[in-house]
């Protein structure tokens, strides 16, 4: 028996030891081992650096995928700039995007996004600040303007239902489902935001650059420059609620003008997010194939002999696999029943290491136009931003030709196809030439003025589509196969994208608030709050 | 420390390798000796258990020959961890080591480290299908448990067993194809290169393709071993090696194991000491191991080619480009909505090669230092490096290869386990009390690393090297994870009068996945008993032997790991260590399982075995991340919540009799299990939001359409259709005036079924006639569903026997009246994944499982040199019953929501094989 105690004791010692002395490597056994610990994100500031970066790579998504659904498949096709090459029986452009396709651009946006947005907020330095409040804007009005309302207000942990940060930074609190903001609300309370970090900026307006250089992939850390893209991006948001809220729209557009901190005015100062991977455009048109310019934007460089054209487009390809030396279009919203013969179609010129381009100079240029010929104080005559932002897009391109091009009567051309598919043909949808005259109807001014920016912000899907359902220029084709099932009208085109599924059963009755919001049934046909169905 | 052995007893192997007389266990336990592995062989020896065992539901692998095979016992019991049953080899847990097998978006198939195993090596096998058995394997254990005993080496005796095998295999149960309609849309040949929805076919352009006979080919097995037993009283030598070499009833296909083993054990110390050592290596590569999807899948193309086209004008399916200096894809057919590519070409130009090298070594010492009392230690580590390379010729769609060059990618794996215990056993007898006691403490640990490089390449078309992929898009990947688990365990058995046995168990673990929680150990104890009733009174004639007992076990196991050691990983495409997507997790608990069982044994007339087994198991407190509205700014939420109960029966019954030389063997196996789920998340308080959470269902994943969805007093396999056809008033299908049928966007929560079986059912008989013997089993599965996006696809592009019928009939009839063209409909429900609710089956089958017919040259017609013995055995032979357009039994992965959906599965093959055994 003495034995079998002594054995006992040996046991028990070798309980307590694992008990107490040899379970301490376990959270370095459990961990990630190729993750990295807080200690380890706190260095050489990397925390609140790929935070900036983090939220910077949502604006137009980095990750290839969710730039896909987002700014490709939904926004480039229904702006007439981009169709598809797969022979995919439900896709946006069709108006029957599958279930997964509408989830996206807004679920892996808000989760992509607010996790950086809540580091930036309490990193306790005012430009972080800043740019938190700034980034947010950027991105959500993208994915405001493509579903309608969205929670938004009860989102920033600074409302009370948000949550509080404890003294480690970390949240407390919160809700677990917040509640949608009409657009309008939305609307407000960004350009609120964009104010208090214009005045944060304007305070630290001679900020040290180096401190963040690297880990700002837009300007560097130049705080001048995100001055003036606020004030930009303000313009942009102000022109959008010119016809819902004309006298709102004005007092925006004109303080964003006159604010001293200026706009992007010059090619230099354009806003454009330098990818660490490849750029994502250039993954699908020339990785995947999946990709060819649309019949829309081809027939009217085309008409317009645009010499831009070879900055955007390669020639289009014969069977035999040769060039056609020619910019051909393909159709958008079509059923394609052969892909390699979609694949012929002019591709998109882009690099893998592009940056990405979130605004430019000639954008702003053809706001102040419009805003000019609305009869606002926009520092000049319609005709000279206009003039001005077509040279200015021409000097982005490295294009020739700006003057000739600005004195053109062209019309664009109506759409034959190249490869004979006389089903896909299209009459001219519009003769509006480049050339401006000062007698033309203001619509015909607005429409010269749209229809120049839609060519000069290509490839910026979204933004163009926002402005078509706004204006209702330029003047697409409209899709060939609508499988929408009647929910959205040929002539009327695509309104919005539906709210994801993953809404309906986790939020639902907020999200039924917001359809009622929206006004109209949660599908592709409804209008959103500016569009006013022009 | 082997139990006193009484005359009329079996003794089986338990916990620890521990062997106990059966009488004495108070769980039940279900032996299989080796005969039933080898004699019907498969390369993966666990899929020769399917219908031999009450309480065991197993589904072999679509992944073909060498597959993982999916082992639940007495039902799936965890909503988001797995629920395989545990594998114990000389009693050492072993971790199955697998990947599960890819899902919607992939087609690798996986093979597993307990299919890396030689059969011939395996003496016995025992399958402990409750908790409580396994209460001394610690956690893994609660989901059951195969105990499986290898061979060692017979004193003074030479044996030599050589054993081969030819097996022919092809395609079991298959859809229904047509080959009436020819290639393109509406009737005509214009519109698609890839839908088959085109012209009534005249004969003489009919090629009648059959994806059968035109592109599966036989697959063959070669199985070949060898071992040889030899020894004296002081030690015993075993040694084997074993070769399988196969090819799949797909086109290069191929999965290839050499076994070898080696085994001593020897007794020092006047006979006090017993050593054994041994060792096995295992060389194991097989290429392009497909089980579903369709992503590289060669079956996708093969089943939807279109049907006006000549399928022998794609066998040549490359052809030489004399400007690039390769050969190129030849497929005119075009890539259709199913990423599709000539099938050859995916079989022989889109490679996945797989090539493991594995090692285990084990000792093993024990010293009696009394009669009574012995003490035990033992190691063993079993580590493996296995390179799994993919290579793309240049010309495969680019989709996959990202490149016009192609597309390489290599990941080596490196797998360790090591395993240390030492224990101290007691078996001693008291006048009429006899005491069984074991203590001891052990220490595993497990760790996986991977290293990827992959990527499309770049300059010259198929090197496929590293150094030729494109420097911007190439990933690196770099993975890993361990898991450690220290632990302290006793066990005692008191019996009485060889009549009353008292079983209690406890263990403590403290287990890595715990760390920085506030309860880094858990304990959990189990408590059983058994008596022998025919010993206490006295039984009616026919009752020669009745038992009953019950048992009680508590097994806890860790949540995931890595959830409490916050390290914020690495995402290649955003290039950064990312933030976390789920809501900050605060404290967790394990999660536990609490199970009951009693049951009965019986042998009546001398010839018949009954055994019941009754039970019932909650398992609670688990741990899982249900999605949340991105409103919360998260993706997902950890809780601890959420309880499944299973309940069931299983019954074995057996009778075995002898007429002079002829002897019949007849036995059934039944098992029915009951799975609910008790809760999930009801109103439980959120720690930091201070709300009050109520989930009433969770949506955990599927297959397009159709998703397993959670709810209270519903089971962890009801799988919903999330969609709906748009319908007007009373139900009735929305027709448009154009005669299109359209989808409901709104998504709903349409009950499929569940596809858990209810039953299954096995019924053996085995004759014996001098040296000639003949056995057969049915096995049926009654209940369940399963759901068949393959159908759905076939429908979809025209391509299935129900859209000719339908054109043959000028269309669909639906609402009763309304007619519209069979394209319209079939493309509608099939397209993506189909419409579930139309392609649901009842997963009901009968089959004749298996068969075989042998005879044994006995050695004394042979110089008394050998025996030998020549059978011919037979796998899946006949489905006497089945609804379902594949073989319901066949799953894709081994993971928890998949089972019972089918896209694009490899079919299960029917196989007939030749074997010569030579015994020395």
């Amino acid at each position: 028996m003495i034995l079998k105690n002594h054995i006992f004791k040996t046991v028990l010692c070798l309980a307590a030891c694992m008990a107490f002395g040899c379970t301490g490597k376990f959270d370095d056994l459990n961990g990630d081992p190729y993750g990295i610990t807080d200690e380890e994100r706190e260095r050489d500031n990397y925390k609140i650096g790929s935070s900036i970066i983090g939220m910077q790579s949502f604006v137009l998504p980095t990750k290839i995928h969710l730039h896909q659904f987002q700014e490709v498949l939904a926004g480039c096709a229904f702006a007439g700039y981009l169709s598809q090459t797969p022979e995919w029986t439900a896709k946006f452009s069709t108006y029957n995007p599958p279930v997964d396709w509408s989830r996206a651009p807004f679920n892996d946006v808000i989760t992509g996004i607010y996790p950086y947005y809540e580091n930036l907020l309490y990193a306790e330095e005012e430009v972080v600040y800043a740019l938190a409040k700034l980034l947010r804007v950027t991105a959500m009005h993208r994915v405001l303007d493509m579903y309608g309302p969205i929670p938004y207000s009860k989102m920033d942990s600074s409302s009370s239902e948000g949550g509080e940060v404890d003294d480690d930074g970390d949240l407390q609190g919160g809700t677990l489902t917040a509640p949608y903001d009409s657009m309008e609300e939305v609307y407000l309370q960004m350009f609120e935001e964009l104010d208090e970090a214009r005045e944060i900026l304007m305070e630290n307006y001679s900020f040290d650059q180096q401190i963040y250089y690297n880990y700002d992939r837009v300007y560097y850390g130049d705080v001048q420059k995100w001055v003036k893209f606020i004030n930009s991006l303000k313009l942009r948001m102000a022109m959008r609620l010119r016809f819902v809220r004309p006298a709102l729209a004005q007092e925006m557009a004109e303080d964003a003008v006159s604010h001293p901190g200026g706009l992007i005015a010059t090619n230099d100062d354009n806003a454009r997010f330098f990818p660490s991977l490849n750029n994502p455009v250039y993954e699908q048109v020339h990785v995947w194939g999946d990709d060819r310019a649309s019949a829309d934007i081809v027939d009217f460089m085309n008409g317009y002999q645009d010499d831009r054209r070879s900055k955007y487009f390669n020639y289009a390809v014969t069977e035999a696999g040769t060039s056609t030396g020619e910019y051909h279009g393909l159709r958008n919203g079509t059923d394609i029943s052969d892909r390699e013969n979609a694949t012929r179609y002019s591709s998109v010129v882009v690099a893998s290491n592009d940056p990405m381009v979130w605004m430019n100079a000639a954008e702003v240029s053809f706001l102040r136009a419009e805003g000019a010929l609305a009869g606002w104080a926009m520092g000049g005559t319609a005709r000279e931003f206009y003039e001005g932002g077509i040279r200015l897009s021409f000097e982005q391109h490295g294009a020739s030709g700006a003057d000739d091009y600005i004195a053109s009567s062209n019309t664009p051309n109506a759409h034959t196809d190249f490869q004979g598919k006389s089903e896909w043909n299209h009459a001219q949808t519009t003769t509006v030439t480049v050339a401006w005259t000062d007698a033309a109807s203001d619509e015909e001014r607005l429409e010269k003025i749209i229809t120049q920016k839609w060519i000069a912000i290509f490839p910026l899907g979204i933004e163009a589509w926002s402005e078509f359902r706004r204006t209702g220029y330029p003047k697409l084709f409209p899709v060939v196969d609508n499988h929408s099932g009647g929910t959205v009208s040929t002539d009327k085109m695509i309104r919005r994208v539906p709210y994801p599924d993953t809404e309906y059963n986790e939020n639902r009755e907020n999200l039924y608030e917001a359809i009622k919001m929206l006004g109209g049934p949660d599908n592709g046909g409804t209008n959103l709050w500016w569009d006013i169905n022009r | 420390m082997e139990a006193q052995l009484q005359d009329i007893d079996v003794v089986v192997v338990t916990a620890m390798g521990i062997k106990r007389a059966q009488k004495a266990l108070s769980y039940n336990v279900q032996e299989i000796n080796a005969d039933e592995i080898t004699r019907v062989k498969d390369a993966n020896f666990i899929n020769s258990l399917s219908g031999k065992v009450a309480g065991v539901t197993i589904n072999a692998s679509s992944s073909g020959i060498g597959g993982a095979t999916k082992v639940v016992m007495r039902g799936v019991k965890n909503i988001e961890q797995s629920s395989n049953a545990l594998y114990v080899i000389d009693g050492i847990p072993m971790y199955n080591m697998a990947g599960e097998g890819s899902t919607e978006f992939g087609s690798i198939g996986e093979t597993e480290g307990i299919a890396d195993l030689n059969p011939e090596d395996i003496e016995t096998m025992s399958v402990l299908t409750g908790a409580s058995a396994a209460a001394l394997y610690g956690s893994r254990g609660a989901n059951g448990a195969i105990i499986i005993t290898t061979k060692r080496g017979e004193a003074d005796q030479l044996r030599i067993n050589v054993s081969s095998t030819a097996e022919l295999h092809n395609a079991f149960v298959m859809p229904s194809f047509q080959n009436k309609y020819g290639t393109g849309l509406n009737g005509t040949s214009e519109g698609s290169n890839s839908a088959s929805w085109g012209e009534l076919l005249v004969d003489k352009y009919n090629k009648k393709y059959s994806p059968r006979h035109d592109f599966l080919q036989t697959g063959t097995v070669f199985t070949n071993s060898v071992s040889v037993s030899t020894g004296t009283q002081k030690s015993q030598f075993y040694v084997s090696a074993a070769a399988v070499n196969s090819e799949g009833i797909i086109p290069n296909n191929f999965y290839d194991r050499y076994n070898f083993t080696f085994r001593n054990t020897t007794k020092f110390f006047k006979d006090r000491m017993t050593m054994d050592v041994s060792g096995s290596y295992i060389l194991q590569k097989d290429q392009n191991m497909v089980n579903q999807g369709v992503y590289g899948n060669p079956i996708v193309p093969a089943y939807l080619f279109p049907r006006g086209d000549d399928f022998d004008l794609v066998k040549v399916f490359e052809r030489y480009d004399a400007s690039r200096k390769i050969y190129l894809q030849y497929w005119p057919q075009g890539a259709g909505d199913y990423y599709m590519q000539n099938p050859y070409w995916i079989a022989h130009r889109n490679l996945r090669i797989s090539d493991k090298h594995r090692y285990m070594l084990s000792a093993n010492l024990s010293y009696n230092i009394t009669n009574w009392l012995n003490v035990l230690g033992r190691i063993k580590i079993d580590n493996y490096s296995n390179d799994f390379e993919e290579k793309l010729y240049a010309s495969t769609l680019t989709t996959l290869a990202q490149s016009e060059k192609g597309f390489y990618g290599k990941t080596r794996t490196l797998n360790k386990q090591t395993y240390a215990d030492a224990l101290v056993n007691i078996n001693k007898t008291f006048n009429d009390f006899s005491l069984f006691a074991n203590i001891g403490a052990s220490f595993s640990r497990m760790k996986s690393d991977a290293m990827t490089i992959s990527g499309p390449l770049d300059r010259i078309s198929n090197v496929f090297q590293s150094y030729n992929i494109n420097r911007d898009m190439v990933e690196y990947n770099q993975g890993g994870w361990a898991e450690e688990t220290q632990s302290v365990f006793a066990s005692v058995e008191v019996g009485y009068k060889s009549t009353y046995y008292l079983t209690l168990t406890g263990r403590n673990d403290w287990a890595s996945q715990l760390a920085n929680s506030s309860n880094t150990s858990f304990f959990y104890p189990s408590v059983g008993l058994s008596t022998i009733l025919s010993e206490i009174w006295t039984m009616p004639k026919a009752v020669d032997f009745l038992k009953v007992r019950g048992s009680f076990s508590s097994v806890g196991s860790p949540y995931p790991r890595g959830l409490t050691s916050l390290r914020y990983s690495y995402s290649r495409d955003q290039d950064m260590w990312n933030e976390k997507t789920h809501y900050p997790i605060t404290d967790l608990l394990p999660e536990r399982t609490d199970s009951w069982e009693v049951g009965l044994s019986a042998r009546l007339w001398g010839h018949v075995n009954i055994d019941l087994s009754l039970y019932t198991a909650r398992t609670y407190n688990q741990t899982f991340d249900p999605q949340l509205s991105v409103s919360s700014k998260y993706e997902t939420l950890y809780m601890q919540t959420g309880s499944v109960r299973n309940q069931g029966i299983e019954l074995t019954a057996g009778y075995d009799n002898n007429w002079r030389d002829f002897r019949w063997s007849t036995g059934v196996v039944f098992s029915a299990n009951r799975n609910k789920i008790l809760e999930l998340v009801n109103n439980r308080l959120h720690p930091e939001t201070g709300e009050y959470i109520t989930k009433e269902w969770l949506n955990v994943g599927g297959l397009g359409r159709a998703a397993f969805i959670l709810r209270t007093g519903g089971t962890l396999g009801d799988l919903y259709s999330t969609t709906d056809m748009m319908t007007y008033s009373r139900g009735y299908i929305y027709v448009s005036p154009n005669g299109e049928v359209n989808l409901d966007p709104d998504t709903k929560q349409i009950k499929l079924g569940s596809v858990f079986p209810k039953g299954n059912l096995s019924w053996r008989n085995d004759f014996s006639w001098k040296n000639v013997n003949l056995g057969f089993m049915f096995a049926a599965r009654f209940g369940g569903i399963v759901y068949s996006a393959t159908q759905a696809a076939l429908d979809a592009t025209g391509t299935s026997r129900a859209s000719a019928i339908a054109r043959d009939n000028g269309g669909v009839l639906i609402n009763g009246s309304d007619r519209i063209s069979a394209q319209n409909w079939y493309t509608v429900i099939g397209s993506q994944s189909g419409l579930p609710q139309y392609y649901v089956y009842s997963a009901t089958n009968v089959r004749l499982q298996e068969a075989s017919i042998g005879y044994t040259i006995p050695r004394s017609k042979l110089n008394e040199v050998m025996d030998i013995t020549v059978s011919v055995v037979g796998r899946n032979l006949w489905m006497l019953y089945c609804k379902a357009p594949y073989d319901p039994e066949s799953v894709a992965t081994t993971g928890n929501y998949y089972q019972g959906i089918d896209s694009f599965m490899i079919p299960t093959t029917r196989s007939i094989g030749f074997n010569v055994r030579l015994k020395f």
